[in-house]
């Protein structure tokens, strides 16, 4: 490719990664089963004509989209379940707007998540499920599991932490004498999304550096674009929020640290992982600068299940669902765990 | 500068950024800074949006948080209904089947 052909690549395929983000970023089949307020069910049409009967619903975080988990044809978990012969639901919690800055954390966990875990459990007819959460998912998932026991069959926990003192970035750029949750919230109602994006973004500035001369290199290279436009679009698609979830959500858990120490309360409720005795498959990783893989692993110790299980994948927080390893090595062992109860 | 040298460069520069960044952003300077720039743009709106309730108020117009507040009861209510409706068609198919 000459200097000049190669100059102007960059632009001409910026110029229209909207319409390749449409294009490479083809999801799952699926149908959506049930809406409230910005919440949306979906169901994975099923390729195989027997599903395991035990239906799974993926839990993604609220900041970001669910499609990680689905990010496009090759790269998707979602897809890959659904070939293993999995039932498998997806939430995706939409984009919160202004009136949504009232919902709480309980709200999430005891309405919202719970109206999710009825429909998928009357719908396919079974009294319980399997519960996965992503990230912060992972913590709704567990909070929700300690709450309604007879509802989840087992929990998949991927990534979602239970102790946040620790020696993570969140952990010490949270702290009391740093952020003033109660002033962001008064004043913003939720939390924009371009703010969560920069605080993410300044996690790592010189990776982003990296990835755009990386990108460089290899923009001839028509595969590599494809999944360049997929990873960016999700990377840059920060949702805002919900204001209340986040005031408590900073303040009981990274502030106070208060379900390590059992004095977390939903709904009324303490949560007391102790009370988690289904089968537990905890998924972390080692680079994993969101959510250090201690604080993660910690709720295996913690819970009275006898039927636990841990992997400790390697790569980062999101390399472990869509990276290159990810199909060689999360896929068929979340699977597999999965299928064989 | 052949490839491989500029590669090894790269990676070079690479590390040693990476790492006077992430030390930069876990000092507490670099944390007071920020705390700081963030708590006075937040006090300023705030400010901004006293003066404008005021108005508002004053007006007997009723202000942007009170209509948020007035259309989160409202889905919340939606909610509600919405789960007693599907209740009640549970119940009666229920009691269709039986006869």
């Amino acid at each position: 490719m000459k200097f000049e052909e190669r100059f102007w690549l960059p632009h001409q395929l910026m110029s229209r990664a909207s319409e390749m983000a449409e294009r490479y970023g083809q999801r799952t089949p699926s149908d959506v089963i049930y809406t409230e307020n910005k919440l949306r069910v979906m169901r994975y049409q099923p390729q195989v004509e027997k599903p395991h009967p035990i239906p799974l619903l993926m839990t993604p975080p609220l900041i970001m989209p669910y499609y990680i988990m689905d990010l496009k044809p090759g790269k998707s978990l979602v897809a890959y379940l659904v070939s293993r012969g999995l039932d498998v639901f997806m939430i995706d919690w939409g984009v919160p707007d202004a009136s949504d800055r009232f919902d709480t954390l309980d709200d999430y966990v005891v309405r919202y998540l719970d109206h999710a875990v009825k429909v998928v459990r009357r719908l396919t007819a079974q009294p319980h499920i399997t519960l996965h959460g992503y990230c912060q998912g992972g913590i709704l998932a567990i909070l929700y599991t300690v709450l309604f026991p007879d509802k989840v069959r087992n929990l998949v926990n991927q990534t979602g932490a239970v102790n946040f003192h620790d020696d993570g970035i969140f952990s010490l750029w949270t702290r009391e004498c740093w952020l003033n949750v109660d002033l962001i919230v008064d004043t913003l109602g939720n939390v924009p999304a371009e703010l969560l994006w920069m605080t993410f973004q300044s996690v790592n500035p010189v990776g982003a550096i990296s990835r755009m001369i990386h990108f460089y290199e290899h923009m001839e290279d028509d595969q590599f674009v494809q999944d360049y436009v997929a990873m960016n679009t999700w990377l840059n698609h920060s949702i805002s929020f919900p204001g209340e979830f986040f005031r408590k959500f900073v303040k009981d858990l990274y502030q106070r640290n208060l379900l390590v120490k059992g004095e977390l309360e939903i709904a009324g409720t303490r949560i007391n992982l102790s009370a988690i005795a289904c089968p537990v498959l905890t998924i972390t990783t080692e680079k994993d600068h969101v959510a250090p893989w201690k604080s993660v692993v910690l709720l295996n110790e913690m819970i009275s299940s006898q039927d636990k299980a841990l992997l400790l994948m390697k790569g980062g927080h999101l390399g472990m669902t869509i990276g290159r390893g990810a199909q060689d090595e999360l896929w068929p062992a979340l699977a597999d765990w999965v299928l064989r109860r | 500068m052949d490839d491989l040298s500029a590669a090894a460069s790269f990676q070079a520069w690479e590390k040693q950024a990476s790492e006077a960044w992430a030390s930069l952003i876990r000092s507490p300077d670099f944390l007071l800074a920020m705390s700081r720039q963030l708590e006075s743009s937040l006090l300023l709106k705030q400010q901004l949006d006293q003066a404008l309730e005021a108005a508002l108020m004053a007006a007997l117009l009723p202000t942007s948080t009170e209509q948020e507040r007035i259309l989160h009861l409202i889905r919340n209510l939606e909610g509600q209904i919405q789960q007693l409706e599907q209740r009640v068609d549970q119940l009666s198919a229920a009691l269709t089947a039986r006869g």
